[in-house]
Order: C-alpha cells, then structure tokens, then sequence
C-alpha cells in the first residue's frame, strides 16, 4: 500500500460521504467532483492513464456541469436529508452498512482471483496503455463498441425529445 | 509501488454503500441520481483493480462502456427530471406516485 492510495481513497471516502450528507445540491455536486477526482488518481495508480483522463473528462467535465446546470434549472435550495422519517432513515443506513460489511468480508476471505488474462503488465507498459486498450477495443469488442455510439445518439435525441417544452 | 487489490476492493466496496446508503436515505432526485453516479464509480475502481491483478484488459473496456452508458443515463435522466418537474414542480421521489399501485 503506497502513501498515494491511502490519501487518494482517504480522500475519496469523505468527499463520496459528503456527497450524501450535504443539505445543498450544488456543494454535493461540488464533492463528486472531488470524488471523480481522487478515484481518477487511484487509476493512475493502478496503470489505467486513458481511463484517468476519460474519468476526468466525461465524468469530471461533462456529466457533472449538466448536473449542476439541471441543479441551477430547478432552483433547488436546502434538502432535508432524510424527508421519511428516522424509521425510514434508520433502515436504509443500516442496510447500507450491512451491505458494504458483506462484500468487505467477502473481499477479506476470497483466496486468489482466478485464471490470469493475455495481456501481461510488461507488454502493456511496452506498447503504453491507451494503445494497449486500443487495440482490444477495436478487435474483440468492436461492435459492443459501434453499438455505444447508436446509445450514445438515441439518448441526445431522448433527451431532446423528453426535455422540450411542450407546445 | 502499486496499492494492493484488496485495499483498492475495499475502498470500492465502502464507497458503493456510501451510495446506495444516498440512494436510501435522500429523497431528492437529483441526489439519488448522484449517489447512483458515486456506485457506478465504486463498480468502475473495482474492475481496474480486476483488470490489473488479473492482467486482462477487458476490464477497462467494460469500464469504458460503463462510461458511455452513464453519459446516456445522465442525458436521459436528466432530461426526465426536468420533464417531471414541469408537471409537478417538484423532484421529491415521494411526489412521484402517480404509478403506485
């Protein structure tokens, strides 16, 4: 565990839980910023840079401005944190706890994570990542990934249709 | 030096029930919507650290789709809201019951 990883997920646990616990829309918009950030670091770490920078991009940039331009539309000001009740609340943080218990327990009593894949990290930190991901993106997923650019294109022509005024 | 997998599946496993504990607890659309974005990101962290401890790049590409898919939603989630709002001037989920049994 490197000094890195600690302050980068450290820093990713307060601002995701500040994302929930704060009362103002555009200051919780302003945490997943931070937190988009941080888990972008821990990429880097991880040897994923294309992925760091796309995180950034589209995550960081793009959906979080639209997130906050929907904020400032709807002219939200304070929210109660939890509107249900206790009763409501109480529940739904234990759930949740008990949720992220299970699946830390079960990442703590795993033995191995099975077969290894093609690609070794040698070859990859020879050819660099982005092109290393390239080239499996652009053979054994080509059409997963053609299929996301007709996504991409139903969903700005769902959203203008769904978001336009009604005449 | 290279964090150690377990760790980066733990950090992935707290912050996922960090947003499912914001897709419970808060009742205001657009939060749950970014509490949502906060579990895709836990699901993004745990397939690279997958994808590094395994040595196989798919998981990044999944990650990558899971990218593309999450601008979609974002697109169309939004576009919702701002649809519903104008009909009932509100984003509180508890208004929207219009389809409750």
């Amino acid at each position: 565990m490197t000094v890195a990883f600690v302050l980068l997920g450290l820093i990713a646990l307060v601002a995701s839980l500040m994302v929930v616990l704060t009362r103002n829309p555009v200051v919780s918009a302003l945490w997943l910023a931070l937190t988009f950030a941080s888990v972008a670091g821990i990429f880097v770490l991880l040897g994923a840079e294309f992925l760091a920078a796309i995180q950034l991009i589209v995550y960081a940039g793009a959906i979080l401005v639209f997130v906050l331009f929907v904020v400032m539309l709807l002219n939200l000001g304070k929210l109660p944190l939890a509107e249900g009740g206790h009763m409501q609340a109480g529940i739904g943080a234990c759930l949740a706890a008990s949720l992220g218990l299970i699946v830390a327990l079960a990442v703590r009593a795993n033995d191995g994570y099975g077969a290894h894949g093609a690609v070794s990290a040698a070859e990859v930190a020879r050819v660099g990542n982005t092109e290393a991901l390239a080239s499996v993106m652009f053979s054994k997923y080509v059409i997963a990934f053609e299929l996301t650019s007709l996504l991409l294109t139903a969903a700005v022509v769902g959203a203008m249709v769904l978001a336009r005024p009604r005449s | 030096m290279i964090p150690e997998t377990s760790w980066v599946l733990l950090l992935s496993a707290a912050m996922f029930a960090i947003g499912a504990a914001g897709v419970l607890l808060r009742r205001n659309a657009i939060v749950v919507f970014m509490s949502i974005e906060l579990m895709l990101n836990a699901g993004n962290l745990a397939l690279v650290a997958f994808s590094r401890e395994l040595e196989s790049l798919d998981g990044q590409v999944f990650v990558f789709f899971v990218l593309a898919v999450a601008a979609a939603e974002a697109a169309i989630g939004l576009a919702l809201l701002i649809a519903v709002f104008r009909h009932r001037a509100s984003v509180n989920l508890d208004d929207f019951n219009l389809l409750k049994w």
